[in-house]
């Protein structure tokens, strides 16, 4: 007897988790109907419900109208440079906040915390003009300076690092003459992969799904970022939606991916590891 | 790693103080300098990218500005209109009516899902990836569904209800179905979000915690509340104050929910009963074009905030001295 | 580890990272700048939103006008963008589109070029009168060149009509229903032949809106004095109240599932609507094929949507950029624009053109250009102020809330009147 809980209990536990798999998937689901068949499909009363063979038709009408794989590679980089820079800022910081006493501490903390619930949309003019007197606009500067490290990011790797990292082994590399990097590097990164698997996956989607900033400090087609391009396909009067839907699931499935595989090294291994223990 | 009693897991932010005790042959600036600049890089780039603009902010709202002509200032003008306005009154009204029927159901049930989740042995990583869907799904698409779900004479939920022979649902126009549909969908686009933190945290809980107290012939039930809530407590702390943020300052929802035509469009919906605080604020902003007006309301929402997340804090830390 | 060495790799790892960022910047900034310089030729720039000017017609700009270099930007969340760009005063485009919203401009329109300093009068006899007004400011500048509009027509469906025993050819159809009553009456025989199944129209909130808009005055007169409080709003409300009460609405709200399910499954006879709503009806009832047909507007023709060029002042070439709006919404050009994008002209000239004319099968073989045509060249001046969305959004809340919830229409009307005045207040 491995399993924990008897039969019956299983079985609960295993229709609830399905219950919930259904709920979050139909939706996405759904995505894919619209962008396999033509708006026609779509408009049908009552609606087509399964997946069509439109999907290459509307993806070819989406590469006539935007240029996808260049805005394709600028989302990524954008995307990709954040994260890391995120995760590396927000858990070094995070884990300081947590572990270590300085002075200020707890009042820094309470600043960050504060920083969080500001008001930032009202400021966006503010921003757009800072971001021209640096001479930043039309460069991607703006999407990846300001959003290099989070409020939300240090606060969830705090609260994450006071059960998960063990103040002995923090003692422990004190006493071999460990300094703060090195603790960092070699007693919280493994002890947090968790948490920087959530962190990593919710920033890059973040970065990946940001719209109003691009679309504000990016002015050249070139530069735009897959969803200030993908916006371009709506009509004012109409809308294709196959197209836009088309659009849409070719800019979310390298989402997909990337979170099965990135975020897979960081969550599956640690399962494994926490059976070890 | 193995070496470490668990017992001392909770306890492990008062241990920190022998850290301070045991630095004495280095001078003070020496020890606390890689501290300071590892959390240096936040508040710098906070210093340059949002202090300046909050400051604008504060400026701008006293003042009337349309964004391109000249500002005029305005004294107090903004903040009476707003706290004399009752579309605002409403707003905050909806926001936390909406606040309490989504957040507490979700993290209930986000908690629930992890808990279950973690029980299950093999693999879980197919059920993260599903749970996630609806945070990665494209706005447009989920308007679309939703549109088509809850269609007031042709939407698939009033199908189902009339198949049942059981009364319609007026979504868009009834002022309390409006609000569940809010918060449906909330809990349906943040549940699975929440419950991937959960499951982040209880990995930090080792399995023989569980074994032990299977041992001692606990149930389900007990280990739940006495050993994964208690050990989840910061985890849970996270959540609690991410969440109270994001429900009170939700936008993304209302404005896809409630969005109807080009220039028909009512903020919130019929009779504005899906207005939200920060909806209002973006309308006023950038719908109607009161810049200074929209900044005064961000700054009356701020201390809403304030006062609820500070309220949140002490409600869930409480527990944890 | 020894401590010295440690910070050491942290401040090398500092250095590493400002070094990366700056070269970042660098790049950033060399693979912007690249696009900007064409030799000797005057760089402009141009913004419009998807399918309001046509593609075609921008890329022969180049070799319309060999001096100039125009680098045409689709943008969306438009006015988000223009207001946030021209509130920082970086990156203004030469040449502006913008909507039917052209009057919320109006108080800063010094921010514009006023076109009468670069020859606009002499283009004005070429469009719509009014559409060309529309481009006028209170103070009399010139701010914009009109590009497409919204003529307004009634949409219905011959074969309920006939079932009701109401004419179906369609200058029958617009001879008998001149009036907003003639249309309601009609609504009470299609109740009677199909038990109360049939509505006449799909919602009262777009009622509202056409029956005002067939009006030289709506919510402002031209001194800006808010005159909602009566006359032709109160005139269009009662108009949409009635149309309520008598049961003649369904009550589906455009652009949703159920109107699309309405209009498809021939639970509304009839609808009011621009001559952009054709697509949309395409798209939700391709199964009623043949059976639509367009009259004339009754109680008048009115004008619903519509877009204008416009010069922001910050451009340092005017005169170009009027050489280049001028051209993009000449006759030719904008035949073409309805050809590819079905973009309503305001160019006489193009109007009066027979190549706009088809017999669609969708209406019946019915050439739906004569009618919208006539319209387009039958609708009154008029003016909308600065106020006129934010103002008519009080008026569309309230209907809301009668149609929806019962709410007493007199109430609902004083309502509406409180909210516009503390809307006017701010």
């Amino acid at each position: 007897m491995t399993d924990y809980g008897t039969r019956t209990q299983r079985i609960i536990t295993h229709i609830i988790l399905l219950l919930f798999l259904l709920i979050s998937v139909i939706p996405f689901y759904w995505m894919i109907v619209m962008a396999t068949n033509t708006t026609n499909d779509i408009y049908h009363v009552p609606p087509i419900l399964f997946i069509g063979n439109q999907l290459w038709a509307n993806f070819s009408k989406v590469l006539q109208n935007i240029d996808f794989l260049r805005n394709f590679g600028n989302t990524l980089l954008v995307s990709t440079i954040i994260t890391v820079l995120v995760l590396f800022f927000c858990s070094l910081a995070g884990f300081t906040f947590a572990k270590f006493e300085f002075p200020g501490r707890n009042i820094l903390f309470v600043i960050l915390l504060g920083t969080m619930i500001i008001p930032t949309a009202s400021s966006l003019v503010a921003s757009f003009v800072i971001m021209a007197d640096f001479h930043w606009i039309g460069t991607f500067l703006p999407l990846i300076v300001p959003g290099m490290v989070t409020a939300f990011g240090i606060f969830w790797i705090r609260q994450y690092s006071i059960s998960a990292i063990h103040s002995d082994l923090i003692d422990a590399g004190r006493l071999d003459g460990c300094g703060h990097l090195r603790l960092y590097w070699s007693v919280a990164l493994p002890a947090l992969r968790p948490a920087l698997g959530f962190l990593g996956a919710i920033t890059f989607i973040n970065a990946w799904n940001d719209f109003l900033w691009p679309l504000i400090v990016l002015n050249d087609a070139k530069t735009y970022t897959l969803q200030v391009a993908l916006a371009q396909l709506n009509g004012v009067y109409n809308t294709d939606y196959s197209m836009v839907m088309a659009g849409t699931l070719m800019a979310t499935l390298p989402l997909i991916i990337i979170f099965f595989f990135g975020a897979r090294q960081f969550i599956a291994n640690i399962s494994a590891g926490a059976l070890k223990f | 790693m193995g070496s470490v009693s668990p017992i001392t897991l909770p306890q492990s932010e008062t241990k920190t103080k022998s850290h301070a005790a045991s630095g004495q042959q280095k001078s003070k600036f020496r020890k606390y300098l890689p501290l300071y600049l590892s959390i240096l890089p936040y508040f710098v780039i906070f210093l340059v990218f949002s202090l300046v603009p909050i400051i604008f902010s504060l400026y701008l709202a006293f003042q009337r500005w349309d964004g391109i002509g000249k500002m005029t200032f305005v004294g107090f003008n903004n903040f009476t209109y707003a706290l004399t306005d009752p579309l605002f009154g409403t707003a905050i009204l909806n926001t936390f009516e909406v606040w309490i029927m989504s957040t507490v159901p979700m993290l209930f049930l986000a908690l629930a899902m992890a808990f279950l989740l973690n029980q299950r042995k093999r693999s879980k990583f197919l059920y993260q990836v599903c749970f996630f869907l609806p945070n990665i799904t494209s706005i447009v698409a989920v308007t679309l569904i939703f549109n088509s779900f809850f269609g007031v004479q042709y939407g698939l939920f009033n199908a189902v209800l009339t198949a049942l022979h059981l009364p319609a649902v007026q979504w868009f126009s009834d002022f309390w179905a409006m609000k569940w549909m809010l918060a449906m969908v909330v809990m349906w686009r943040w549940i699975g979000y929440n419950g991937l933190v959960y499951m982040a945290g209880l990995q930090s809980i080792p399995t023989d915690f569980y074994e032990a107290a299977r041992l001692d012939g606990a149930n389900t039930f007990n280990i739940f509340f006495r050993i994964t809530i208690p050990l989840l407590r910061p985890v849970i702390l996270f959540t609690v104050i991410s969440s109270t943020i994001g429900g009170l300052t939700l936008f993304t929802e209302p404005k896809i929910l409630f969005n109807g035509a080009a220039g028909q469009s009512i903020p919130g919906g019929i009779g504005s009963q899906g207005l939200t605080m920060s909806l209002y604020q973006y309308y006023e902003s950038f719908t109607t074009f009161h810049f200074g007006y929209g900044a005064a309301v961000s700054w009356v929402i701020f201390f809403i905030l304030v006062i609820f997340t500070l309220l949140n804090w002490k409600l869930v830390q409480r527990g944890e001295n | 580890m020894p401590i010295n060495s440690l910070s050491l790799r942290f401040s090398k790892a500092a250095r590493g990272f400002l070094c990366t960022l700056t070269l970042f910047s660098v790049l950033c900034t060399l693979a912007a700048c690249t696009s900007g310089t064409a030799s000797g030729k005057i760089h402009l720039t141009m913004w419009y939103w998807n399918r309001s000017i046509d593609d075609s017609v921008i890329a022969q700009v180049g070799k319309q006008f060999p001096n100039i270099d125009l680098t045409a930007e689709k943008i969306t969340d438009y006015d988000t963008k223009v207001r946030t760009t021209m509130a920082g005063h970086n990156g203004v485009p030469d040449i502006l589109a913008v909507n039917a919203n052209l009057s919320t401009y109006f108080p800063d329109e010094n921010q514009f070029v006023d076109l009468r300093t670069l020859g606009s009068d002499a283009l004005k006899s070429t469009y719509l009168p009014w559409k060309w007004n529309l481009g006028t400011t209170p103070t009399g500048r010139q701010i914009a060149i009109p590009m497409d509009t919204g003529p307004t027509a009634l949409f219905y469906r011959s074969d309920i009509f006939a079932k009701a025993g109401l004419p179906t050819d369609p200058t029958q159809v617009t001879n008998t229903l001149k009036t907003w009553d003639d249309y309601m009456q009609a609504g009470d025989k299609i109740k009677q032949a199909t038990n109360g199944k049939v509505k006449l129209i799909d919602n009262i909130a777009t009622i509202y809106g056409m029956v005002l808009g067939q009006q030289p005055l709506q919510y402002a007169d031209r001194s800006g004095k808010y005159i909602g409080d009566g006359g032709n709003v109160k005139n269009a409300w009662n108009t949409a109240i009635k149309m309520y009460q008598q049961g003649n609405s369904a009550e589906v709200v455009n652009w949703t599932n159920d109107w699309n399910a309405a209009i498809s499954n021939g639970t509304v006879a009839s609808f009011v609507g621009a001559v952009w709503m054709k697509q949309p009806l395409f798209e939700a009832a391709a199964n009623t094929k043949g059976n639509w047909r367009v009259a004339r507007t009754p109680g008048g023709d009115g004008n619903n949507g519509g877009s204008f060029l416009t010069i922001p002042a910050a451009t340092t070439h005017a005169k170009e950029a009027y050489q280049v709006i001028s051209w993009l919404q000449n006759p030719d050009n904008q035949l073409t624009a309805y050809k590819d994008l079905q973009l309503y002209p305001s160019a006489l000239e193009t109007l009066n053109n027979p190549a706009l004319n088809a017999n669609e099968d969708f209406f019946g073989k019915e050439n739906t250009n004569a009618v919208f045509a006539e319209a387009a060249k039958n609708i009154p001046n008029f003016y909308l102020d600065a106020n006129h969305d934010v103002v008519g959004q009080d008026f569309v809340n309230a209907l809301g809330l009668v149609s929806a919830t019962n709410k007493n229409p007199d109430a609902a009307w004083n309502d509406a009147q409180i909210a516009v005045q503390r809307d006017l207040l701010r």
